[in-house]
């Protein structure tokens, strides 16, 4: 096993935990709204500020996702090219797409770095409860910035795959 | 034509470029979208654009209800939900000729009311009936058929994650849309059974007729399947009934069928993880494709290119019924070739003002769209469904699989006729219910 592939494992269970994470607190986060919703019918106590809970957390829940979804290569894409110009092609085209991929997580971790920093300085709060922005932006602009060292990871694995010397299967 | 006219054209052409070279359809809208911003008010807002629409996204709770209603579907499957359904259907179809085919296309359609997604749908299908149908006598392509149209119908049947994304995207009411899609639904279901009933009557070695079970096993089966009952009705009723708005129905659901699975002992650790880490991967898949739409949408909107081609196409004075067919006939193609999601917000933001500027109803077209997209799943050269289930039981081979969807399509064509020719087949309940 290259050091490559260890790297490849390390970071496909890493990056596996944070998606589960995520979506365990989706599942609280769905079991409170349950509670929540009964609640107005039962007469028993509403959870103050609920609105306020789901505008921190659904950033994180949903960016906790990307860096999975990255290792895996999973995203939604048209696969004309390798079927119609052969497989080397299409080797090719997952390159090319591999660095646009990069080149959208860099840019977009830099402008939520940016924005959460903003959030910070203006003191933003969320609007019934007041609770601070800026630490649960803080916590998804760092799951996209861990896209970025994920999603070079991804193009080093394609450019291994496209050496002459190896096959796909290897 | 001006120059921004210009640049939305150009990014269009690199959009489909993108795409063609294998790019992620949500990331190429995305940078064809801050590329073609910067070019025309320039870089600084239109680097801003990449925190303002994603953030937006990603706080959204009307968005969230997507993942929602994922991790419902998923956990209803690991927690034995859908193989229940399967259960039931057979012991009340089973007994006719081509019973599983019903009871397969019945399954779908219950499962689609709390899945919200086709391709979920077919997996979960191919997983519960295929070798069933395959174990009794069945063709294979009638049985694998029947899997690959019967999805479909998680995509029409309320609560569809295409309506929800169509209701966001286009700002109109997604309990509308979802009611105005129950009709057309049921539809389906109805002509899915004619279609079955007249193509096992033209050829009988298609499909076998089962023993009718005694209205006590029936009976015990229905209500053993109370789990499954209780998660659609709690669903349906909570969003229809009024009882819950939908982001809390979506709770209610996935919170339901969580308990539903570990109270009967279905959902163990390791399944429970499984459907977390399937749905995150489904969260993220759709995740960036809205917000690489959102983006690309404000650069098409800035370019001024979908006014310009709605206008366009008005001066050329053809009927409404010769430009509707044209999209009816260009979502067919592009339903063949493209993912669903991607065919549709692709499309919007110059198809939606053409609509609305035609004076047809939004919420009818929301519905519409997603029928001729549904057909396109099961077109060939690709359709998608088929494609997930060839690669799920590669024994089936690809062209048995189109052969057996033949008689779905001929089924869906004539409904997608019907829908289109009566609006108020879409529109009555929403009407009737004051959502519209």
């Amino acid at each position: 096993m290259t050091r490559l592939d260890r790297l490849n494992q390390v970071a496909t269970s890493v990056t596996h935990r944070i998606a589960l994470l995520g979506f365990t607190g989706l599942v609280l986060i769905a079991l409170l709204t349950f509670y929540d919703g009964a609640a107005r019918y039962l007469d028993l106590p509403r959870v103050t500020g609920f609105s306020d809970f789901g505008e921190l957390l659904f950033p994180i829940v949903i960016a906790s996702c990307f860096p999975a979804l990255l290792i895996q290569q999973k995203n939604l894409t048209i696969r004309v090219l390798g079927r119609f110009a052969g497989e080397g092609a299409g080797r090719w085209g997952d390159m090319a797409a591999a660095f646009a991929a990069l080149v959208f997580f860099m840019l977009l971790g830099l402008q939520f770095a940016q924005m959460t920093l903003d959030f910070y300085s203006a003191g933003r709060t969320t609007a019934t409860i007041e609770i601070p922005t800026a630490p649960f932006w803080m916590i998804a602009t760092s799951m996209l910035l861990l896209c970025i060292p994920i999603q070079l990871l991804v193009i080093l694995s394609l450019l291994r795959d496209l050496s002459p010397l190896r096959t796909h299967d290897d | 034509m001006t120059d921004d006219m210009a640049v939305g054209l150009a990014g269009f052409a690199a959009l489909f470029l993108m795409i063609l070279l294998q790019v992620p359809v949500g990331i190429a809208m995305a940078l064809v979208g801050v590329v073609g911003t910067g070019i025309l008010i320039g870089l600084e807002p239109a680097l801003a654009l990449l925190a303002i629409e994603p953030s937006a996204a990603l706080a959204s709770e009307s968005l969230a209800i997507i993942a929602m209603f994922l991790v419902m579907g998923n956990l209803a499957h690991a927690g034995g939900l859908s193989a229940e359904l399967y259960r039931l259907a057979d012991d009340l179809f089973g007994h006719l000729k081509g019973g599983l085919i019903y009871a397969t296309i019945g399954a779908c359609a219950g499962f689609g009311a709390i899945s919200g997604s086709s391709v979920a749908t077919t997996a979960t299908m191919a997983r519960v009936a295929l070798s069933e149908m395959l174990d009794r006598g069945y063709a294979r392509s009638i049985a694998a058929g029947a899997i690959a149209a019967g999805g479909t119908l998680g995509m029409i049947i309320p609560p569809s994650l295409v309506l929800i994304l169509y209701g966001v995207l286009t700002e109109n009411s997604i309990i509308a849309l979802f009611l105005a899609a129950i009709v057309p639904g049921c539809l389906a279901v109805i002509f899915y059974f004619v279609s079955v009933g007249v193509t096992v009557r033209l050829v009988p070695a298609l499909a076998q007729t089962g023993p009718r079970k005694p209205l006590k096993v029936q009976l015990t089966t229905l209500r053993q399947s109370w789990g499954v009952l209780t998660l659609i009705i709690a669903v349906t009723g909570g969003i229809y009934g009024g009882v819950f708005t939908v982001p809390e129905t979506a709770s209610v659901g996935a919170s339901l069928a969580l308990l539903l699975g570990i109270a009967r002992k279905k959902l163990t650790r390791a399944s429970f993880f499984e459907s977390l880490a399937e749905t995150a991967s489904s969260t993220g898949m759709i995740f960036i494709i809205i917000i690489g739409a959102s983006i690309y949408a404000y650069f098409a909107t800035l370019s001024g290119l979908p006014t310009a081609a709605v206008q366009g196409i008005q001066s050329l004075g053809l009927p409404d019924w010769a430009l509707l067919g044209a999209l009816l006939l260009l979502y067919l193609m592009l339903g063949a070739f493209f993912d669903t999601i991607a065919a549709m917000v692709l499309t919007l933001p110059v198809v939606y003002p053409l609509i609305i500027g035609m004076g047809y109803d939004p919420i009818w077209w929301g519905v519409i769209n997603i029928v001729v997209l549904e057909l396109g799943m099961i077109t060939p050269p690709f359709g998608i469904n088929v494609f997930v289930l060839h690669g799920m039981r590669r024994e089936v081979p690809l062209g048995q699989i189109y052969r057996g969807v033949v008689p779905f399509l001929i089924a869906d064509l004539l409904r997608l006729g019907l829908l289109v020719s009566v609006p108020a087949l879409s529109l009555w309940l929403p009407r009737q219910l004051g959502w519209l």
